[in-house]
């Protein structure tokens, strides 16, 4: 069990890290879900291309542009310099920022699915029955759109777990402090630690698969309530 | 003779686009009764200038005044949202919610704020129609478990549970069988007298308008350059 002990710190990042992204993903994911489907303006298609790019990219190509956003010689990461004394490169906060970036078509795109796929007379009786425009979002749009947003957001969670790459561009993989449970895996394997590497391997296999499993049967019983 | 008020006044015209397609729909009806009858083929608008009276659309110009109450009006710059307008409306399909169950969907309206009645909230008023309407055994079942008769008994009580100011109905039997459309033809014949509020009812089925007694509003068919989309429409309606 000294392994576990061992194997803690980076866990507990990852879990850090995914949990803070998946929370900035449901969030901008169904945010952005709600206005590709609804919303009608010039561009619409061209923003939903270029979100659903991480997801096709290399990774090492997203850690280039993100690190090229964020630092501290570029505009954004020079302006949180001066005026936040922020420098995000090589930091956890980078990592969730490359796992948002990353694990967002996961959610916007199911999301923007649903929202299409709510049928707009319910919002009208809804409507007729006494209720502002925000109540009937809350009451009845956001409602039949959940299933689709809970599963995609599962597996943005899973995503965020398996993130490398881009993370370790911009993040890098300082033990204790940006080292990742993936990453922690690849030092491993390069360093020859075999035991700790099959163990760093299956602890990741175990929280994935558990989190597939949770994502299968809300699919499921999603596609039983649309019925 | 002094001429009695109207209890239903309607005159508007709206215009509907869907690419090249172009709809106008024109009318005109003012009558001291209070039951209405909306008839035509199909395409010619009927569901359209029922959305219209709701609010859900806004006509060009025109007024809309039921029970004396002015809804919509261009000339005085009335256009009151739909929230506002008290209309009790039962949908063609029903438009039920579907991720609440019957005894949630009749008390959708009565609860205000962000958050739906919760499951097995008792209203008195919820279960009073639940019990009128004979819904008491299907009120924990959701809408894709009910019969087409119980789907319309749950969208006529979750619409009248909030005492409108005036009924709407879009095709309410075109879903049932004869024997229930009798049925709840006397259903709806008793409920209009009982409440005495404005009762505007489309429909395709002329028997509708003989057993309400309903004063008619004849909707033209075809009218030239919209015949397509009528086409198109016509297995919809």
């Amino acid at each position: 069990m000294m392994d576990f002990a061992a194997a803690w710190p980076a866990l507990a990042l990852s879990l850090k890290v995914s949990l803070s992204a998946s929370a900035i993903t449901l969030v901008l994911g169904t945010a952005l879900g709600y206005l590709l489907a609804r919303g009608r303006f010039p561009g619409r298609e061209l923003l939903d291309t270029l979100l659903t790019l991480p997801m096709v990219l290399p990774p090492t190509v997203l850690g280039y542009y993100l690190l090229v956003l964020i630092s501290r010689r570029s505009a954004l990461g020079g302006w949180l310099d001066s005026t936040f004394d922020l420098q995000l490169v090589f930091t956890w906060q980078a990592a969730v920022i490359a796992a948002t970036v990353v694990t967002l078509p996961l959610v916007f795109k199911p999301a923007r699915t649903a929202f299409e796929g709510v049928d707009r007379r319910v919002e009208a009786a809804a409507q007729t029955l006494g209720l502002p425009d925000w109540a009937v979002f809350l009451r009845v749009t956001l409602p039949l759109a959940w299933p689709a947003i809970l599963a995609g957001l599962l597996l943005a969670f899973a995503r965020a777990m398996g993130e490398f790459g881009a993370t370790l561009m911009v993040a890098g993989s300082i033990p204790g402090q940006t080292q990742t449970l993936s990453a922690a895996i690849y030092e491993a394997v390069q360093a020859g630690q075999d035991d700790r590497a099959l163990f760093l391997v299956l602890v990741m296999t175990i929280v994935c698969l558990a989190v597939l499993l949770a994502a299968g049967r809300l699919r499921a019983s999603a596609s039983k309530a649309s019925a | 003779m002094i001429e009695a008020a109207p209890r239903i006044d309607i005159a508007l015209r709206a215009t509907l686009r869907a690419g090249p397609r172009c709809f106008t729909l024109d009318v005109s009806h003012r009558c001291a009764s209070d039951r209405l009858v909306i008839f035509g083929p199909s395409g010619s608008g009927k569901s359209l200038l029922l959305r219209c009276i709701a609010g859900l659309v806004r006509p060009e110009t025109g007024h809309v005044r039921l029970g004396g109450r002015t809804l919509f009006d261009t000339a005085t710059g009335i256009d009151l949202p739909t929230r506002e307008r008290r209309l009790g409306v039962v949908f063609q399909d029903y438009a039920l919610f579907p991720h609440l169950d019957v005894r949630q969907n009749v008390g959708f309206g009565l609860a205000t704020g962000a958050v739906n009645p919760p499951r097995g909230h008792r209203d008195p008023r919820v279960e009073g129609w639940l019990e009128r309407f004979d819904l008491a055994a299907q009120a924990h079942q959701y809408p894709h478990q009910l019969s087409g008769g119980q789907k319309q008994r749950t969208a006529l009580a979750r619409a009248l549970v909030g005492t409108p100011d005036a009924l709407l109905l879009d095709e309410p039997f075109a879903a049932l069988d004869p024997g229930l459309r009798r049925e709840l033809r006397q259903e709806l014949d008793a409920l209009q007298r009982r409440l005495g509020i404005p009762l505007l009812l489309v429909t395709h089925d002329p028997e509708d308008a003989e057993a309400l007694g309903a004063d008619t509003l004849q909707l033209p068919g075809d009218n030239g350059e919209d015949r397509r989309s009528h086409e198109r429409r016509g297995g919809k309606e």
